[in-house]
């Protein structure tokens, strides 16, 4: 019995000491990098856009404005617009293991020709080409050797050159992103990433690559 | 087997005929939208000048079996059947509560209405609205049959909405709304037109002519 007890606790130890060597050995796999750079594509001028701050009547919302019980809706100007997506170039340093803190520069452009509702004719332009400095934290919340999950945070200005027909102006506007769950995957080195991003830069889903060192 | 067949089939083409007969008469907030533009002005020759019928109707009708209450009512003369009797709707579903129904001539009534109207179609569309319109009735069917009258519309109004915009409304000829049974009329004749303006500057008249149905008519606008 004492013979059975002992070698049972000799299995166990064995066991547990196998299985912390498997823990560790995945957990080498992991990549924690000093620092590293990015260049992403993203979705179009965020949520300034979105309550008609800049457009008014714009034909993202054709369907309400054809069928809109108010004159205002019918008779004022509206936009046909399009956009350049938003292009951004980033540089971080990771301090710690699970958090990484940085900058990024991103470029978009949106413009949007103006038409008469009665006469549909086409009236005017009006063009908006933005730059962002932004300052960003990440924190990561889930680390496997191949794929990790994050969630960010980006604040900082807009400088934003507006063109109406032939007046140009330049404004500074504060500027934010929330990305509530990014992934990153891939090579030790060479990395690619994706963010659900929600501001007032880009919206909708931001795809990049990315160099660790 | 084949007479049961047949007798289906003719079940189900009749009832698609009358679901469409159905669709195309004039039964005030009931009815559908519009289409782009046109359904703006379709608001009010559906729904208001329809509306504003049906409670007119109703009142004479509540009047002759003695039956409109003063709690519906605020009355000057004691029945709207008599000439310069004018009753004040107290409570209406169809938010048309203090619209002015009076009686100004043989077989002609006046409704006037000054305040906000929500347009059925759009719950947010909620403005001030101004209309006077004249109702002359042109053979009195109420309480002989279910049927309606056929009645003779005039309608002025103004709708004022925001950024200075308005709409001014008026019929050119009438409109006569006739036929139909309990709840709708069958056809509607005539033209109603809207200037439109913004600042008091012009920015579009349309019109819209009515030859019959509800999806009977020519829509015209940038006159």
């Amino acid at each position: 019995m004492k013979r059975l007890f002992l070698l049972l606790i000799a299995l166990c130890a064995g066991l547990s000491a196998m299985a912390q060597e498997q823990e560790l050995s995945w957990r080498d796999k992991i990549v924690h990098p000093k620092f590293d750079v990015r260049l992403s594509i993203g979705g179009p001028n965020g949520l300034y856009f979105y309550p008609n701050a800049e457009f008014g009547n714009s034909d993202w919302r054709d369907g309400y404005w054809k069928s809109s019980y108010k004159l205002a809706d019918i008779y004022e100007p509206y936009y046909k617009i399009d956009s350049t997506p938003t292009f951004t170039a980033e540089f971080n340093w990771h301090p710690a293991k699970f958090l990484y803190v940085g900058a990024d520069l991103s470029w978009n452009r949106a413009w949007g020709r103006r038409y008469d509702p009665v006469t549909d004719t086409k009236i005017g332009d009006k063009k908006i080409s933005s730059a962002y400095l932004m300052g960003k934290a990440a924190f990561y919340w889930v680390q496997l050797p191949h794929f990790k999950f994050y969630s960010s945070l980006y604040a900082g200005a807009e400088i934003r050159q507006s063109k109406i027909d032939d007046d140009t102006s330049l404004g500074l506007k504060p500027a934010f992103d929330v990305n509530m769950t990014g992934v990153e995957w891939a090579g030790d080195v060479v990395f690619g990433f994706a963010e659900m991003l929600l501001g007032t830069r880009m919206n909708m889903i931001k795809l990049g690559v990315g160099l660790r060192f | 087997m084949k007479k049961f067949l047949l007798i289906a089939l003719a079940s189900i083409a009749a009832s698609s005929c009358s679901r469409d007969d159905m669709n195309d008469v004039w039964k005030g907030s009931d009815s559908k939208g519009g289409e782009p533009g046109e359904a703006y002005m379709r608001q009010i020759s559906e729904y208001l000048i329809v509306d504003n019928l049906l409670e007119l109707e109703q009142a004479i009708y509540l009047d002759s079996l003695g039956q409109a209450s003063d709690n519906r009512y605020a009355k000057t003369g004691a029945s709207i059947r008599t000439v310069g009797s004018k009753w004040v709707l107290r409570n209406d579903q169809r938010g048309l509560t203090g619209m002015e129904i009076t009686m100004t001539a043989d077989s002609t009534w006046q409704m006037k209405r000054n305040n906000r109207y929500l347009f059925p179609d759009d719950r947010t569309a909620s403005y001030k609205t101004d209309y006077t319109i004249t109702a002359k009735q042109q053979h009195d069917t109420l309480g002989r049959s279910r049927g309606h009258c056929a009645w003779n519309v005039t309608l002025t109004a103004t709708r004022t909405e925001d950024q200075s915009y308005k709409a001014e409304f008026n019929t050119q000829p009438d409109l006569l709304f006739s036929g139909g049974r309990q709840g709708w009329w069958a056809r509607c004749k005539g033209v109603l037109q809207m200037d439109v303006t913004k600042n008091g500057n012009y920015v579009d008249r349309c019109t819209i002519e009515y030859n019959g149905g509800q999806r009977d008519y020519i829509y015209l606008r940038g006159l």
